[in-house]
């Protein structure tokens, strides 16, 4: 099985450059997230791959074949649309079928993978029906089906979940994985939501812009942040960001209560990053502020509580009982080892 | 149909529904009538409402005259330049939709050439087909049928078009289709009904016409709207050939709506929904 290696990929609409200048190599049989908010070209790149848009600049090899002028039919990959893209005019068993008669497969033999891959996806007491009398998530299904029903060499999935409801949505990423697992194959994913890159990815490319901002393993990527963009996407609810003074090591927050923290650092103003996580309902001493807990969310297994530090809102997370804490001062002490600093103009990571 | 009417309401509509298809069926059924009845018949006043016998002699006229041959020529015209507007209007269709030719007017510039009265250009044309000896030939009918026709299927197949998912078509060609396997296995089939509503309608145009067929036409290829003007005579006027002759033609119209039904009044409303 090949490897993918995009090579300074640029994708140009008119005067809007949509890709600047991508480069990632991509061993075969990884599970690859390509994540970012709307609009930072996570999608068009994809499709770069996939041969649905030319690259205006750049190469595209998949082991020793180079994609560059290739039609998408052309490159051996399968592809999951987000509006699923089936056929209403043939049954779900044709829909499946359907690159394998393309590619002129005998009848026993594409019967044989049209029912392995429903037995895998569970939908064999479907194939008969059209798509009209399926479900959203049915409709998924048939969707994934019509991929890995074909021996392709690499597998896209462009924000595939996202039509679906939450509780669906939950149990279809386990089966995605699952899938990856059982395949062994390149798995190509676009998605906007956070918790399905940290999920799925083995690896996680986060774009902004057109470009990479952080590669990496997704713990990677949510404990150690390059910056402060990174750090604030990933995880929910989202890392709070505390402008904070610090002097011969010596942080004062926005509300006067002071903190120690690393030596090293250069005086000057930062953003603190803090993820709920990192507070706990301790008084160790050090390490601790005293806050007025303002509202408290129970969700069941934890409670989320807001405060804030002068003018700045902050969430921490915090144990299910601690509804009883609504509207009384309390002191929280923050695990500081965990927490990061941002440089105020750049947004760089500097501790 | 969803409210449940009872007593004097149901047969009042029941009544206004009879009433309304009377009045549509009438004149078709005076024609059929007509050319069923003898000549004593026809001009018989007051009018004879019922035949008292089915007179076929007027059918039977037309055959052993060799007119019906008029008939044929408006199929024959009507049906290939049918199918070649219904090609070329749809791939045109296809090319702007998905590959933005022409900009984002092109297709509003193609409609125009439809507004024009054909009147205006009857007479050009005629002049054109006398230089290129295409008057009075299949040819030429065929291709002014084929040019009239081929603005009205592309943009009613421009329509139809927009209305199909692009991933359906990005799908099957990652799934290993051609454009043009993408065009018969996934446009085709998604656009059936339009195709098939829109087929009728351009068949329909050329078969109606009589503006075109009468001035370039002399003898040979005279269709059928073009023979029934010609038993007006200045002597006498022929009603029973001209009726005979109105069935005939009405004949293929009826048996292409009837059977194709369904597709038009679909594509009809579809098209009426997105312009």
């Amino acid at each position: 099985m090949p490897n993918l290696q995009l090579d300074n990929i640029v994708k140009n609409y008119g005067d809007h450059q949509a890709v600047k200048g991508i480069s990632i190599d991509v061993p075969a049989g990884e599970f690859l997230v390509l994540v970012g908010a709307s609009g930072c070209g996570k999608s068009t790149l994809l499709r770069c791959i996939a041969g649905l848009e030319d690259i205006s600049q750049g190469t595209i090899t998949l082991g020793e074949r180079a994609f560059n002028g290739l039609a998408p039919r052309e490159r051996n990959i399968a592809m999951v649309f987000q509006s699923y893209a089936l056929y209403p005019y043939l049954s779900v068993y044709e829909n499946i079928a359907f690159g394998l008669r393309t590619r002129q497969f005998a009848e026993p033999e594409l019967d044989r993978q049209v029912r392995w891959a429903a037995e895998l996806l569970d939908i064999t007491r479907l194939l008969q029906n059209t798509p009209k009398e399926l479900s959203g998530g049915e409709r998924q299904r048939v969707a994934i089906g019509r991929a890995i029903v074909r021996d392709a060499d690499l597998y896209l999935f462009d924000e595939p979940l996202s039509n679906l409801d939450a509780k669906l949505r939950d149990g279809m990423r386990e089966e995605i994985k699952r899938l990856h697992e059982r395949l062994d194959k390149t798995f190509i994913y676009v998605t906007h939501d956070q918790i399905e890159a940290m999920t799925l990815a083995e690896r996680i490319v986060l774009l902004r812009d057109g470009r990479i901002e952080q590669a990496g393993a997704p713990l990677e990527l949510f404990e150690r942040p390059i910056n402060r963009y990174v750090a604030g996407f990933l995880g929910s609810p989202p890392m709070n960001f505390i402008e904070v003074n610090i002097a011969s090591g010596t942080m004062t927050l926005p509300d006067g209560q002071q903190l120690n923290t690393q030596a090293d650092i250069v005086d000057g103003s930062y953003h603190w990053g803090v993820r709920p996580e990192h507070w706990s309902h301790v008084d160790s001493g050090s390490d601790t502020l005293q806050v007025s807990l303002e509202v408290v969310q129970p969700t069941g297994s934890r409670s989320y509580g807001t405060f804030h530090l002068a003018g700045t809102h902050v969430i921490a997370e915090l144990e299910a009982r601690a509804l009883q804490w609504s509207g009384k001062r309390i002191a929280l002490t923050v695990d500081m080892a965990s927490t990061a600093l941002f440089d105020m103009q750049s947004g760089d990571r500097v501790g | 149909m969803n409210r449940r009417d009872t007593g004097w309401r149901l047969w009042l509509r029941f009544a206004i529904a009879l009433g309304v298809t009377l009045i549509f069926a009438f004149p078709v059924y005076w024609l059929v009538a007509i050319s069923f009845k003898s000549p004593e018949e026809v001009y018989a006043y007051p009018p004879v409402w019922f035949p008292q016998q089915l007179d076929v002699s007027s059918y039977l006229t037309l055959f052993r005259d060799g007119d019906v041959v008029a008939v044929w020529n408006s199929l024959i015209t009507a049906g290939i330049s049918t199918v070649l507007a219904m090609l070329v209007g749809t791939l045109a269709a296809y090319s702007i939709v998905r590959f933005r030719t022409g900009g984002d007017h092109l297709s509003i510039w193609i409609i125009s050439q439809r507004m024009i009265p054909p009147i205006c250009v009857a007479f050009p044309i005629f002049l054109l087909y006398v230089s290129w000896n295409l008057v009075d030939s299949y040819v030429g009918l065929i291709m002014l049928y084929t040019a009239f026709n081929i603005p009205y299927v592309t943009w009613m197949m421009r329509g139809y078009i927009q209305d199909i998912p692009i991933e359906l078509e990005q799908s099957a060609m990652i799934d290993g289709l051609t454009r043009w396997q993408v065009l018969r296995k996934v446009v085709m089939p998604m656009a059936r009904g339009g195709l098939f509503a829109t087929a009728v309608f351009t068949f329909i145009f050329a078969w109606n016409d009589f503006i075109f067929a009468l001035i370039l036409s002399k003898s040979e290829v005279v269709t059928y709207t073009v023979k029934v003007t010609g038993y007006f005579g200045s002597q006498s006027t022929f009603w029973s050939k001209i009726s005979a002759m109105s069935v005939l033609g009405v004949l293929p119209m009826f048996v292409v709506v009837a059977t194709m039904q369904k597709f038009i009044v679909r594509g009809v409303s579809m098209g009426a929904v997105k312009g």
